[in-house]
């Protein structure tokens, strides 16, 4: 083992540990990943994406969350998620040794906290840290020297146009780059082996679908509902602004962005041989923000609400700029200790204490509000099967069909789109074809959260499933006579 | 400007000073007649600003010496060659002036923080009268808030270091002497002269010894978890670690003075040695904010600390206008952002809840005279006896330590003493805040002041009135 081994097994310890801090124990819920892990769940029973279930994700996180049910659950999807994590660590690490920078693991360090940085991440699995782990892992192939390098930036753009669309934005810069800088191979063959990559991954993924013949339901709900229906709250720019703040000051991001920020503009305004990669990187650095401006697709609320993980591109843009600062200054030589140490502190000292913090404080996922929930205590006992239990207007109680290893009677498996926006569903289609589906499943239960249901945008069609409940349904008691959320179909409904 | 007399916002402990200050102009002694237990010129400075106008008066005092403080500070780094000799006084004013923080000009930690600033360009300076000046600020801050002296004691040690000065070290300390007691002399000398030396030894000195040590009991972690929160949310976050890194990377680069580095660096962490001693708040609010005028003196530590790492660096990477250029972005950004919002989003004082609030409005109908009024339980309601020019009746102007302490005024002496002295003025009326047992420490003192209460006054019934009671003494007329 030489010295300069040193930094990589350093760097994959931290990324190892601070995986474990998101161990299947330890990883709270939350409604978008209880969501993941029921499709893949659906997928190993035999369902399809969108036809079976309806989701507006592209289609990737299911397949992810399917191989990860296939190792054997939550287990395997971290196993899965720590691997991707490491690859991409060993990657950068790899990526900034070549290019000499005098501490090497400082920016896989910095990725990792940030993409670990429980104030902002809301745990592992998201769409969003998969999407980022592939740019940086994009990054490292475009400044690399591989002989497929264009193939696997194809590629790579494809896994991120497949696991969260918007994101492929930020990749736009150093594609750009990729294709039109000066170099040996022309710009058309470029193009090519770049576009050969993205059909590596599109392919089998159009192929899938059309064998299922599904593919109507995927362009339907994973690309033009999203073009469509989940449009954003309208919000001034000095909004925008104060939401970005704010995130970044709760979100301990404040200082790594306020470093890249400044490191970045002085690489844009130096002289410079790689000018354009740091014009790429301080560009694809803003885009990786550009979440805040297209998503927050809440209507609704008096107040816009602040998505924090959607911040969490912002983990590789800002580690992404600081390579290209780092990695081509000005001078012959790269940046040396004394230029490192006070940047160093800068950029993890912060990041460090949060994940101390989190670490000395974990919270064990059996302690969630939701997993101990009475109701959820009650169906222990008397476990529902395959469409005997209907989860209404709450997310977070997905993780019940999860739990029980079973299947929604319904394809529409969460609903929040009903509180969302008053257009949806004007003629209560939707809504109609739920309550028959659990009709002729005879469906059991119906967990259904009242302070949720009653903020339904369309007054007639919170009657109509409410007249439906009361009518085939009867609350549950439960201890302490708390109030129900918990429903079951009465004997002669 | 953020902080004219229309603009500045009202806060309790301000109203005191301006109270007691009024107390001064009709005749009246500090902790003779009224008690607090600040050092008295924080209330000698209200004083002449009372006589210079009021509240512009005072604006004027805080801005001249801001001025002087900031050009004192730009002159230092000018001679110190540094890129950019104003980045560091600029910090200096965006932080002292962070509405985050500050509560406002005229509280006694911004005047002790621009005197610790003074007293660094005093010692980092020529004059031949250095040492004499060292000893004047640090008589100015001993009786403006003597725990702020802690943070002068590392310049001290600089200044008194062989090598440093070559008149001999008992030559140093007379000087130094003689600086302070220009300051302390005539203090004694007021009070002594109006027979309240004991007064001011009991309640500006004894008391903040005994009584006002007693502190919540917090881990070093409670501590931590609030620095932190009250750096994050006042905007000091990236000052502070960005001031706190370059001076302990340059503990470890080549650095032509680590003397000053290193006092500077505990400097820093004196400046805020408050959190530790003071926050008196013995109720358990850990996890929260806490005093956030208790940081307000790490606006002179760090830009001193940021001085020394600047000033003597020997490394090119802290050298030259493209390095400094880089941490003065990060140093000066946030807290930029801050003081815009604050400057676009002014909030005039005459808007404020208290002196829009229904009681102040009966009374601007009602005016009252001199001891005609109390103000019960809420401080920055001291702003009624400002408003109307009156004083109090009573020596008790606030009472927030009936709140504190458990065994604070026990035999209820300082108690009835107030009651004795409403009856003595036949003060008309009394206003209550937030009156209500559980913030009472001694249940016995609440059941007293309401018995008190209905013996000997009558409810007014205000419309709007939402936390306050108004009280009018039986058998007055309106």
């Amino acid at each position: 083992m030489n010295k300069h081994s040193y930094g990589l097994y350093f760097s994959l310890l931290a990324c190892l540990l601070l995986s474990l801090l998101y161990s299947p124990s330890f990883d709270l819920g939350m409604s978008d990943k209880a969501i993941f892990t029921y499709t893949g769940q659906a997928i190993a029973k035999g369902l399809v994406p969108y036809r079976d279930f309806f989701d507006h994700k592209p289609p990737l996180i299911f397949f992810i969350n399917y191989a990860g049910t296939l190792l054997g659950g939550a287990w395997g999807l971290w196993v899965i998620n720590t691997l991707l994590a490491m690859v991409t660590t060993g990657a950068f690490f790899n990526c900034c040794r070549r290019h000499r920078l005098a501490w090497p693991w400082l920016l896989p360090l910095l990725l990792n906290l940030m993409l670990r940085d429980n104030l902002i991440s809301e745990g592992i699995n998201m769409t969003r840290e998969y999407g980022s782990w592939f740019i940086v892992l994009f990054f490292c192939v475009l400044v690399g020297t591989s002989r497929y390098r264009y193939f696997y930036l194809g590629l790579l753009t494809a896994l991120v146009f497949f696991t969260q669309q918007d994101q492929v934005l930020s990749l736009l810069p150093f594609l750009v780059y990729a294709l039109f800088t000066r170099e040996e191979m022309p710009t058309g063959r470029r193009a090519l082996a770049s576009a050969a990559g993205f059909a590596a991954i599109l392919l089998p993924t159009v192929l899938y679908f059309a064998l299922h013949r599904s593919l109507g339901f995927f362009w339907e709900d994973a690309f033009r509902f999203n073009l469509t229906v989940y449009t954003t709250q309208r919000k001034s720019l000095g909004d925008h602004f104060r939401t970005i703040k704010r995130v970044l000051d709760a979100g301990n991001y404040e200082l790594p962005f306020m470093v890249a920020l400044g490191l970045g503009i002085v690489g844009l305004i130096r002289p410079n041989k790689k000018k354009g990669l740091i014009v790429a990187a301080f560009a694809a650095f803003l885009l990786s923000g550009s979440a805040e401006f297209m998503g927050g697709r809440f209507k609704g609320q008096a107040v816009a609400v602040d998505y924090y993980y959607y911040f969490i591109p912002l983990s590789a843009g800002i580690c992404l700029l600081l390579f290209t600062f780092f990695a081509f200054p000005e001078k012959t030589t790269p940046a040396d200790w004394t230029t490192l140490l006070p940047y160093t502190l800068l950029l993890c000292g912060s990041l460090t204490y949060t994940a101390v913090q989190h670490a000395t404080h974990l919270l064990r996922r059996d302690e969630d509000p939701v997993i101990n929930s009475a109701e959820l205590q009650y169906l222990r006992q008397h476990p529902p099967a395959d469409y005997q239990l209907y989860v209404f207007e709450n997310d977070d109680f997905i993780a019940a069909y999860n739990e029980f290893r079973i299947l929604s009677p319904s394809r529409w498996i969460y609903q929040h789109f009903w509180n969302w926006y008053p257009d949806w569903d004007s003629d209560g289609r939707i809504l109609s074809s739920i309550t028959e589906d659990l009709q002729r499943h005879h469906t059991t239960y119906v967990i259904m959260d009242p302070v949720n249901a009653a903020t339904f945008r369309n007054r007639a069609n919170y009657h109509r499933w409410m007249d439906f409940l009361q009518s085939h349904y009867q609350p549950v008691p439960m201890p302490g006579n708390k109030p129900s959320l918990l429903w079951q179909l009465k004997a002669n409904p | 400007m953020l902080y004219l007399p229309a603009f500045n916002p009202l806060s309790g402990d301000k109203e005191i000073y301006r109270y007691i200050a009024r107390v001064m102009l009709k005749g009246g002694v500090p902790y003779k007649d009224v008690f607090d237990h600040k050092p008295p010129l924080i209330f000698f400075l209200n004083y002449a600003a009372l006589l210079l106008g009021g509240d512009w008066g005072q604006w004027l005092i805080d801005m001249a010496l801001a001025l002087l403080t900031t050009g004192l500070f730009y002159r230092l780094c000018k001679r110190h060659q540094l890129p950019y000799p104003w980045l560091l006084p600029l910090l200096f004013n965006l932080m002292i002036r962070d509405h985050l923080m500050c509560l406002g000009m005229g509280m006694t930690r911004e005047y002790t923080t621009m005197f610790l600033l003074l007293f660094f360009c005093a010692v980092m300076g020529r004059s031949r009268y250095r040492y004499f000046l060292m000893g004047g600020i640090s008589g100015l801050v001993f009786f403006m808030q003597q725990d702020q002296v802690l943070a002068l004691l590392p310049f001290f040690l600089y200044a008194f270091l062989p090598g440093e000065d070559k008149s001999p070290l008992w030559a140093r300390a007379l000087r130094v002497g003689a600086g302070f007691l220009l300051v302390a002399l005539p203090i004694v000398l007021y009070f002594s002269f109006h027979h309240a030396l004991g007064d001011l030894w009991q309640d500006a000195f004894r008391f903040n010894f005994t009584w006002y040590t007693t502190t919540l009991k917090e881990t070093t972690w409670d501590h931590w978890r609030k620095i932190k929160a009250t750096l994050d949310q006042g905007n000091y976050e990236l000052p502070s670690v960005v001031a706190l890194t370059l001076g302990v990377s340059s503990v470890f680069f080549r650095h032509s003075n680590k003397k000053l580095l290193a006092l500077s660096l505990v400097a820093v962490v004196l400046s805020i040695s408050t959190e530790f001693m003071g926050g008196r708040d013995i109720r358990p609010r850990i996890f929260e904010m806490g005093f956030t005028h208790y940081f307000l003196p790490l606006s002179a530590s760090l830009p001193i600390l940021l001085f020394a790492v600047f000033a003597f660096t020997q490394e090119p990477v802290l050298q030259g206008f493209k390095a400094q250029g880089i941490y003065g972005v990060l140093l000066c950004a946030s807290l930029l952002y801050t003081d815009i919002q604050h400057g676009t989003h002014l909030q005039r004082k005459k808007d404020d809840l208290t002196v829009m609030s229904p009681e102040m409005n009966y009374l601007r109908q009602h005016r009252p005279g001199d001891y005609q009024l109390f103000i019960f339980f809420d401080n920055n309601c001291i702003y009624a006896y400002n408003e109307f020019g009156i004083i109090g009746p009573t020596r008790w102007v606030y009472q927030h330590f009936w709140e504190l302490y458990d065994s604070w005024d026990r035999d209820h002496a300082l108690f009835l003493s107030i009651e004795q002295d409403l009856l003595r003025h036949r003060t008309k009326y009394i206003v209550n805040f937030c009156l209500e047992e559980k913030f009472f420490r001694d249940k016995t003192a609440y059941a007293e002041w309401r018995s008190f209460l209905s013996r000997y006054y009558d409810r007014v019934e205000i419309k709007g009135e939402k936390d306050a009671e108004m009280w009018k003494l039986k058998g007055e007329p309106e």
